[in-house]
């Protein structure tokens, strides 16, 4: 290790460093929580400045890379751990959780993905990926005296480690035949079989096999989806809707750096499998979400349909185009926001311990906190789909992409165009209990704290801003996407 | 100067922000944002304006666009937000700044009574967003954008008084018919899109001639439908009139001066698309033409004030088309500019009128009002002057100008009625002031004693329209054929005139120049006298009594006249037999047809879908193991197809 190589990760160890800060922060003035979070936050915006401005380059002997797609990945990280902060005092202080703990344990996750997102070796792809899962188990359980919690943070511990264990098999098949772990010299001696025109060896097959479900999995695809649901109900909202997006996100910084970096050459072969899952993804999420009656359960179920959203720019990338790429940069930056959001309003409502995320609690909403109606209409619409808002346009670029991949992609593009219109279905629904159904609980409306509404205003203006002025995103997205191919 | 062009727009969204989120606490202060900000757009534009019209640098000749950003960039569909300026928006600017900083202001005395100030000026503020963009834009989508805007404040605007049912349904009239032109700007929006794979204004304009010609007929024919029902031309004539329900400012700003220009502007703007396709221009003439004598004859008869303003507003509208259609595209943006100073001053002076008499809007119960009010006297009767076409006003010149251009591009069919309709109109704008300002007052006596001037804030607005009504026709139009206006507006319309082989003829004051000047003079006073003689007369040095007994001897004798226009040619009869009985049967049917078939198809696959929903629902058992089983079976069926891809 030398000083090149810690200035060339010098976002990641920055990141490492806050999370120790806190912790001692938090050891030295313990219940000073102000302190705690702004301590949080100003060190995320430095994390965010070093990522924007990292010089490009490696380190660690070529394992660790700094391109523009980390930076992109790792201001994505931020944004949305620094806006899973802002959401969650509110909620914790009401069920007397700490919040110093919260952050400490959100930013060591984020430093998993940030290392996923800089990883240009196998290795070091799964050391980012546990080190990002692991904190998420115990996020899950953060409310430990709430059974519901642990039960699902168990299910989620358990079945998470299974399939890490199959994605550990699958990067062993893959060293065993390519000989290296480093992502350039796999991919060097994978395009040699590919440009040979031979089969693939059962090995290699089996490889592939198992890193798809492994990464199935932690982007919660269909079939391998069945943790989200007990997992997300389960855990604190706040913390939903952290999984929802951070650990989705975070796995796919591993299906770019792993598929397109180092499968690259195989792409062929797993283009109809990503389009498979693609499909079932989207439908059955939205098949399931049709039918809760619970916003938080239903939410759940959505972000699985997104993942398949996500998955048609992978694919349509394999199909041939690039913009399937950029598509799904934009398309993950415009989920965090809106998915945040939305969830942000479900943690604001249940300010109060006891109340529940069923469909009634947002009964008259838009009459009794008009702001929060307005802003829940503005996330759910653009999760809907519906322009000028950020979800319209990334669901539009991705279609788009595939359309013009052709082929397969053009089938899975009409699969997702449908779907797109059965979420409206779920997501309106919300709105209308929201402006047209009578208020079911009386009282005043709980006072929602300045960090809650700061956040919230960010999130919805990134929305609407991503929306109107896709321009400056698009260029980034764009040089990423080239960065990485 | 071309930096602060994006100032022009902003500012009017900036108020209208402001106003919508904090109006309501600033009770009667709630207008200084608005209206200081219009002000403001008002002075940028003029400096634009200026620099434009003077060929300054980054201007010259041809204009030029500030590029704002990419608003959707899609692959090969981008739409970028571009602004861009030339003589023809500058024209538009002089218009639709002056006249809505003007109504601005008058409103804040006309309004200052109503509960709703607030969200008044709001909306108006976004009208003059909206309507700034339309003229700025230089992108098909971008305009069709600010087209449904104003169309949406029309509609805000003319509902403003929502608890009225009238203003409500008439609202709900505006928009509706509105539509219907607008889905034809849409499809050609899209035809235009298709076949040149760009929507930029220049561009299309450049490259219209490598298409087809009936592809480009068809493109013409949609952007008109969009024209036609913006600038309410027959047959979507019926809308404009019935938006007299909403406040008299916007029926002066939006209703008169500017949004219902929008069509005249499209069909300007895109000259040289209609240029390439003289059958649909043919098909202009005869809209534009048949719009103007059908408007005239019904605002013979009608009584209530504002209608009559209505009705005269649609027949001017008719003359412009006519003008375009024609190919005399300077002369219909020359009348647009004119009729919009005149019309918003008749507007204006109408609204004092109608609050001098206590929200009286019928003629018959009025009379006399010169003596009360001599300020809206006076500013009307210059108005009225203006648009009967007596020289020097404004009016004359340019509607001269369309009638010499209409005879001598061999249209002399649209000549003949253009003057026909030149005297009708003469003769009903002096019957409306005769009815209303001059003999004796018909309404009750104790609204007579309390009868009073408006206050400086209405009159001034009224005596600063009265001044260009007065000169503009001179200032810029003159010589005729060759004025100010004539040289920034030809090297636009250049391109345009030349396809049509429409050449520059010298203007001959001897020769068929002047005759055709002192016929159209002649038949405006014709015009005017019969109405002189007939409804009265009170100027000075010339007095006559008004002779209601011979106006209805007149109408005994030609009754069938008389009622076509008192009913308004049963148009909005016809209307209601087709659409509202005859399509309410189909409607039903489709409404039946939708409910049992439709509807049941669709619930059918609903309920399947919950269903098979709730069946996957069941997979989610809650026991671990059995989710680690799911798990090892997906596994072994991904491996599996693998296996099979590989052994390909």
């Amino acid at each position: 290790m030398t000083w090149q190589d810690l200035s060339t990760a010098a976002p990641l160890v920055a990141a490492i460093l806050l999370a120790i800060t806190v912790l001692i922060v938090d050891l030295i003035w313990p219940g000073r929580k102000a302190l705690s979070i702004t301590t949080a936050l100003v060190g995320l915006a430095i994390v965010a400045a070093l990522s924007a401005t990292a010089t490009p380059g490696t380190a660690f002997g070529g394992a660790y890379t700094q391109d523009a797609l980390t930076s992109f990945l790792n201001v994505l990280f931020v944004a949305l751990v620094a806006l899973t902060i802002m959401f969650a005092p509110d909620y914790l202080e009401s069920r007397d959780l700490p919040i110093a703990e919260f952050s400490v344990v959100l930013i060591f996750a984020m430093t998993g993905a940030m290392l996923i997102a800089a990883s240009a070796d196998l290795l070091l792809m799964f050391l980012g990926l546990e080190l990002m899962v692991l904190p998420g188990y115990m996020l899950a359980a953060f409310a430990k005296r709430d059974a519901l919690s642990t039960e699902g943070a168990i299910k989620y511990f358990l079945l998470g480690s299974f399939s890490s264990a199959i994605f550990l098999f699958g990067l062993a098949f893959t060293w065993g035949l390519a000989g290296s772990t480093r992502v350039a010299d796999v991919a060097a001696h994978l395009s040699e079989i590919a440009a040979g025109g031979a089969a693939l060896s059962p090995g290699l097959a089996m490889g592939l096999a198992f890193m798809t479900t492994g990464v199935a999995f932690k982007i919660a695809a269909v079939p391998f989806h069945y943790w989200t649901p007990d997992a997300y109900q389960g855990s604190p909202t706040p913390v939903t809707g952290y999984l929802s997006v951070g650990p989705k996100i975070g796995a796919f910084a591993l299906v770019l750096r792993l598929f397109v970096g180092a499968l690259d050459p195989l792409k062929a072969d797993w283009e109809i499998v990503v389009i498979v899952l693609a499909a079932l993804t989207m439908t059955l999420g939205n098949l399931v979400a049709l039918t809760q009656s619970n916003v938080k359960r239903m939410l759940a179920y959505s972000s699985i349909a997104h993942t398949g959203y996500i998955l048609v720019g992978l694919a349509a990338y394999a199909g041939g185009r690039i913009e399937g790429l950029e598509g799904l940069l934009y398309y993950g930056a415009a989920y965090t926001f809106m998915n945040l959001g939305a969830f942000a309003v479900v943690a604001a409502l249940q300010r109060r311990p006891g109340v529940t995320s069923h469909l009634d609690t947002f009964a008259g909403l838009g009459r009794r906190e008009p702001v929060l109606g307005i802003l829940m209409t503005l996330f759910l619409l653009s999760l809907t789909g519906i322009p000028p808002f950020a979800g319209f346009f990334a669901k539009a670029y991705v279609i788009l992409a595939a359309v013009q991949a052709g082929g397969a992609n053009t089938i899975l593009a009409v699969i997702a165009v449908l779907n797109a219109a059965a979420a409206a279905f779920y997501y309106l629904r919300v709105v209308v209990y929201m402006f047209m159904r009578e208020p079911t609980t009386e009282g005043a409306p709980p006072r929602h704290g300045n960090l809650v509404w700061a956040g919230l205003w960010a999130a919805s203006f990134l929305t609407i801003a991503i929306g109107l002025f896709p321009g400056p995103l698009l260029e980034v997205v764009n040089q990423a996407a080239r960065a990485l191919t | 100067m071309l930096e602060l062009v994006p100032l022009i727009p902003a500012l009017p969204i900036a108020g209208f922000a402001i106003t919508a989120l904090i109006g309501r606490r600033l009770g009667k202060r709630a207008s200084v944002i608005p209206v200081l900000a219009v002000i403001a757009a008002w002075a940028i534009s003029m400096a634009v304006v200026y620099a434009v019209l003077t060929h300054q640098e980054p201007f010259g000749e041809a204009g030029a666009t500030i590029a704002l950003w990419q608003w959707i960039p899609a692959g090969a569909f981008h739409v970028d937000i571009a602004f861009h300026v030339d003589a023809l928006t500058a024209a538009l600017l002089i218009v639709v700044t002056t006249i809505g900083m003007l109504v601005h202001i008058y409103s804040i005395g006309y309004m200052s009574h109503d509960p709703g100030y607030w969200r008044f000026f709001a909306y108006l503020n976004l009208f003059m967003f909206s309507m700034l963009l339309l003229v700025l834009a230089d992108n098909f989508l971008v305009v069709f954008v600010a087209w449904e805007l104003v169309g949406l404040c029309s509609y805000l605007l003319i509902g403003f008084w929502y608890r009225r049912r009238s203003a409500a349904l008439a609202a709900k009239k505006a928009f509706i018919v509105n539509r219907v032109g607008d889905v034809g700007f849409a499809l050609g929006i899209m035809l235009i899109w298709s076949q040149l794979g760009t929507l930029n204004i220049g561009e299309v304009i450049e490259r219209i001639g490598e298409l087809d010609s009936v592809v480009v007929s068809l493109i013409a024919l949609l952007i008109f439908a969009g024209a036609v029902g913006k600038s309410a031309q027959f047959p979507l004539h019926v809308w404009l009139p019935d938006a007299m329900e909403g406040p008299t400012p916007v029926s002066a700003l939006i209703h008169a001066a500017t949004m219902v220009n929008a069509g005249v502007y499209l069909v300007a703007r895109t000259g040289a698309i209609f240029a390439h396709a003289p059958e649909v221009m043919v098909v202009v003439v005869a809209v534009g033409i048949f719009t103007a004598i059908l408007a005239a004859s019904i605002a013979f008869t009608q009584t209530d004030i504002k209608r009559v303003l209505a009705y005269s507003t649609l027949s001017q509208l008719g003359y412009m088309f006519a003008a375009l259609g024609v190919g005399a595209y300077t002369a219909a943006i020359f009348h647009l500019m004119t009729h919009g100073f005149f019309k918003g001053l008749l507007f204006l002076g109408s609204g004092s009128v109608i609050h001098a008499v206590h929200e009286e809007q019928d003629m018959r119960r009025m009379g006399g009002l010169a003596k009360k009010i001599p300020i809206t006297y006076a500013t009307m009767a210059i108005g009225a002057i203006a648009i009967s076409g007596i020289p020097p006003l404004a009016g004359f010149f340019s509607k001269d100008e369309i009638l010499a251009e209409s005879f001598k591009n061999g249209f002399l069919w649209v000549w003949a009625i253009g003057l026909l309709v030149a005297g009708m109109t003469a003769f009903y704008m002096f019957r409306l002031i005769g009815l209303t300002f001059w003999g004796g007052f018909r309404g009750p006596r104790e609204i007579w004693d309390r009868v009073h001037e408006s206050p400086a804030v209405m009159t001034i607005p009224l005596i600063l329209l009265a001044i260009p009504s007065l000169f503009i026709g001179l200032a810029i139009g003159f010589p005729p054929e060759n004025g100010l206006l004539h040289g920034w507006l030809e090297p636009i319309f250049h391109e345009a005139r030349e396809l049509l082989h429409l050449e520059h003829h010298e203007y001959q004051v001897f020769g068929i120049d002047g005759a055709l000047l002192v016929a159209s003079v002649a038949i405006a006073v014709i015009g005017i006298v019969i109405a002189l003689r007939l409804f009265g007369v009170e100027f000075p040095g010339l007095r006559g009594q008004a002779r209601p007994e011979a106006v209805q001897r007149l109408s005994a004798r030609l009754p069938f006249p008389y009622r076509a226009s008192l009913n308004k040619w049963w148009f909005d009869e016809l209307y209601d037999l087709l659409f509202i009985r005859i399509g309410g049967r189909i409607a039903a049917f489709l409404w039946w047809f939708d409910r049992v078939v439709v509807d049941g198809t669709v619930n059918g696959v609903g309920v399947l879908t919950t269903d098979a929903g709730r069946g996957l629902r069941r997979v989610q058992t809650g026991r671990v193991q059995n989710y680690a089983l799911g798990i090892a079976i997906g596994l072994i069926v991904m491996a599996g197809s693998y296996l099979v891809i590989a052994g390909r």
